[in-house]
C-alpha cells in the first residue's frame, strides 16, 4: 500500500483569512485525505508545468473533509511561489505530494488531563487539525483543551469563533489590537503559574522559531512534556535528499548532537530534543 | 515493430535501459518506494558515501534558483560500513545493477572506500566522484587537474574488481584533458556533469553550493559532447534532464546512458516517465535498438 501520493489536484477555493494569509481547499485529494494525520504536511507546486519554481512548498494540512476528497492548507504569501499559489482560480491545477512527515504523537498524551495548544501565526494550521481530531475521540472526552493563539496584530490573526466550542481559547496580539496585549508565551507563563500545580498537562506548539524556543524553555521550567512542529527548507519531502536537516541532541554521539530531517523524522519533534540555535 | 530494445552495456554491465538516477537524489532507494520501482531502472546509484559517516553541512542546505536548485548537503551519509550492513540488503532484491558512488577528502580515503567495497556482493560498479563541490578538501578539487585525477583513479583501479566509473566536475578549463587523463588511469566509463559551483543570497547571507536542474542542461550537453569526442570509453550524461526529450538529447550527442537527478524533486515519478517516454519515442520513430540512436545527433 502506498503511504505517499503525488497527484494533480484542482483548486476548490482560495479564501483570504488574514493579511497575506489564505486558506486554500484542494479537490481530488482523496488518497491523501483518507490517511493524513494531524501534524502531517503536503508539498504543493503552484505551476506544475513550469520550471520556474522547481521545489514544492510545504504546508501543514489544516483539515481534511471526510465527506469530500478535499484537503485544506493555510498559506502565508512570503515569496514568488506562494504569491502564485494564492492567485490561483477555481478549477486550476496544482501538484500535491503527501501526506508527509510523522504527525503529532497523541498516544503520549494519555496520562495527561490538560492539552495545551500554543500557536503563533500560521502555526494554527496543524494545531486546529489536532484540536478537531482529539475532541472527536472518546478517550479525550474528559480532557480539557486550552488553545493559545498569538499574532502580531489583529489583521494578521487567523482565528475562528468555532474553536471556542472545542477549547478554552486565549487570543494574544503584540499590540493588543485583538484579545490580550503581549506575547502568547507570556500569557502561557502566567496561566501556568496559576494552574500548573493542579494541572497534569501535555503541550503542542507550532509557529515561528523564536516562539518555539520560548515554549520549549517554559515547558522545561514547568516540567511539561511537549511536542513542537519544526519547519525547514526542503526539496524531496521524502527523506532522500537530506536537505531539511535540524540540529538535535544525541547522547549516543561523541559530539552529543546529530542532524535529523524534518520531512522524515519530523516535522513533529520532542521539544527538548531540538537544539534551538540563536 | 516489436518492443524497442532499450538495453545498453557499460563496461560489461548490462543495463536494461539507459536511465539511472544521480547519486544523492533518491537516497538509498527505499525513500522513493511509492514512486519508483528500482527494478525498472537501468541502474541505481545510492547516496554518495565517504569512509566514515558524515553529518553534513549546517542548514540551510538546499534552495531554489530560477529553473534550478543549489545544494550544499555536505555529503551527509552513513559511511561505507553502515551502507553495506544496513542499506545494501534492501537494494539486492532488485534485478538492477547498483553503482556505489564514493568520495574522499584525501586519496587514501577513496582507496579505503574501494578496499572496503571490494568483493561485496551486489555491487556492480564504483562511481569515483571527483565532482562534489561541498567538501572542505578533496571532492571536486581532485577533479580539476589531470595529475590529481590520476592520483585518485589509479590506486582505486588497482584495487577494485568491478568496473570503475569516474564522475567529473564541470568547473574546469579543459574537460577533454581531464577525461583523457581519467581514461588513461584505467577508468571504464566517465559520468558528467556533477553540479557546478554557484551561489545565491538567502536572508542577506551568501549561500554557496552546487547548482543543478534545467538551468545547467546546456552546460551538460556541451561538456558531454566534448568528452564523447575525447575518449573511447562510454560516457554517462548528467545535468538538467527533466523529460525523455532531455534524456534523448544527451544520448543523441553520444551518451551511452543518462542520470536523472534534480527532476526527482520536481516530479517523483520522473524516472519511470522518462523510461516510458524513451520507449514511446523509439516506437514512434521506428528505432529498434537504442544503440542505433546513440550519437546520432552529431
Amino acid at each position: 500500500m502506498p503511504e505517499k501520493f503525488e497527484l494533480e489536484a484542482t483548486i476548490a477555493q482560495v479564501k483570504q483569512v488574514a493579511d497575506k494569509t489564505y486558506v486554500i481547499w484542494l479537490n481530488d485529494c482523496h488518497s491523501i485525505a483518507n490517511i493524513a494525520q494531524p501534524g502531517q504536511f503536503v508539498m504543493v507546486w503552484p505551476n506544475p508545468d513550469s520550471y520556474e519554481h522547481l521545489l514544492g512548498r510545504p504546508f501543514s494540512i489544516v483539515l481534511t473533509q471526510i465527506s469530500e476528497p478535499r484537503i485544506g492548507i493555510l498559506v502565508k504569501v512570503k515569496g514568488e511561489g506562494t504569491k502564485v499559489l494564492c492567485r490561483k482560480k477555481l478549477g486550476e491545477k496544482v501538484r500535491v505530494l503527501g501526506p508527509l512527515g510523522n504527525g503529532f504523537d497523541i498516544i503520549k498524551t494519555a496520562p495527561c488531563e490538560q492539552i495545551l495548544l500554543v500557536a503563533g501565526g500560521t502555526g494554527v494550521a496543524g494545531l486546529t487539525n489536532l484540536l478537531k481530531t482529539l475532541t472527536s475521540k472518546v478517550h479525550f472526552l474528559n480532557k480539557e483543551f486550552h488553545f493559545f493563539i498569538g499574532a502580531e496584530t489583529a489583521n494578521k490573526l487567523v482565528w475562528s469563533e468555532k474553536w471556542t466550542e472545542l477549547a478554552t481559547t486565549y487570543v494574544v496580539t503584540d499590540d493588543g489590537s485583538a484579545g490580550r496585549p503581549g506575547m502568547v508565551t507570556d500569557l502561557l507563563q502566567d496561566i501556568l503559574h496559576t494552574y500548573r500545580s493542579v494541572w497534569h498537562p501535555y503541550l503542542f506548539a507550532a509557529g515561528p522559531i523564536e516562539m518555539l524556543r520560548e515554549v520549549t524553555e517554559i515547558a522545561k521550567i514547568h516540567d511539561i512534556p511537549a511536542q513542537v512542529a519544526v519547519e525547514a527548507g526542503m526539496a524531496c519531502g521524502v527523506g532522500a535528499c537530506l536537505g531539511c536537516a535540524v540540529n538535535v541532541k544525541d547522547p549516543t554521539d561523541p559530539e552529543d548532537w546529530t542532524y535529523k530531517h524534518v520531512c522524515k523524522d519530523g516535522p513533529i519533534f520532542d521539544a527538548q530534543e531540538v537544539i534551538w540555535n540563536e | 515493430m516489436s518492443e524497442p530494445k532499450m538495453a545498453v552495456e557499460i563496461a560489461d554491465i548490462w543495463l536494461k535501459n539507459p536511465v539511472m538516477n544521480a547519486s544523492g537524489t533518491m537516497g538509498y532507494g527505499e525513500e522513493y518506494k511509492d514512486f519508483v520501482d528500482i527494478g525498472e531502472m537501468g541502474a541505481f546509484v545510492p547516496k554518495g558515501l565517504t569512509l566514515e559517516p558524515r553529518k553534513g553541512s549546517e542548514p540551510p542546505r538546499i534552495i531554489e534558483t530560477p529553473c534550478g536548485v543549489i545544494n550544499r548537503i555536505g555529503l551527509e551519509n552513513v559511511g561505507v560500513e553502515r551502507f553495506i550492513e544496513e542499506k545494501l540488503p534492501y537494494l539486492r532484491q532488485f534485478d538492477t545493477p547498483i553503482i556505489v558512488n564514493i568520495n574522499g577528502e584525501t586519496v587514501d580515503e577513496y582507496r579505503e572506500c574501494a578496499y572496503l567495497l571490494k568483493d561485496v556482493e551486489g555491487i556492480a560498479a564504483l562511481e569515483v566522484n571527483l565532482g562534489c563541490p561541498n567538501m572542505e578538501r578533496g571532492g571536486a578539487e581532485f577533479g580539476k587537474d589531470k595529475q590529481t585525477v590520476t592520483n585518485v583513479v589509479r590506486p582505486v583501479w588497482e584495487l577494485t574488481r568491478v568496473p570503475l566509473i569516474v564522475k567529473l566536475t564541470p568547473d574546469v578549463t579543459s574537460i577533454a584533458e581531464i577525461a583523457k587523463a581519467v581514461e588513461g588511469a584505467g577508468a571504464n566509463a566517465i559520468s558528467l556533469i556533477n553540479t557546478t559551483k554557484g551561489a545565491a543570497i538567502i536572508d542577506g547571507k551568501l549561500f554557496v553550493g552546487g547548482l543543478s536542474g534545467p538551468a545547467i542542461k546546456p552546460r551538460a550537453l556541451y561538456l558531454v559532447s566534448e568528452v564523447v569526442k575525447a575518449v573511447k570509453i562510454p560516457v554517462i550524461g548528467i545535468g538538467g534532464i527533466m523529460t525523455a526529450e532531455d534524456a534523448l538529447d544527451l544520448l543523441g550527442v553520444g551518451g551511452r546512458a543518462v542520470q536523472v537527478g534534480t527532476a526527482n524533486f520536481f516530479n517523483h515519478r520522473a524516472i519511470p516517465e522518462i523510461i516510458q517516454g524513451i520507449r514511446e519515442f523509439m516506437a514512434g520513430n521506428h528505432i529498434a535498438d537504442i544503440n542505433n540512436f546513440i550519437g546520432s545527433y552529431v
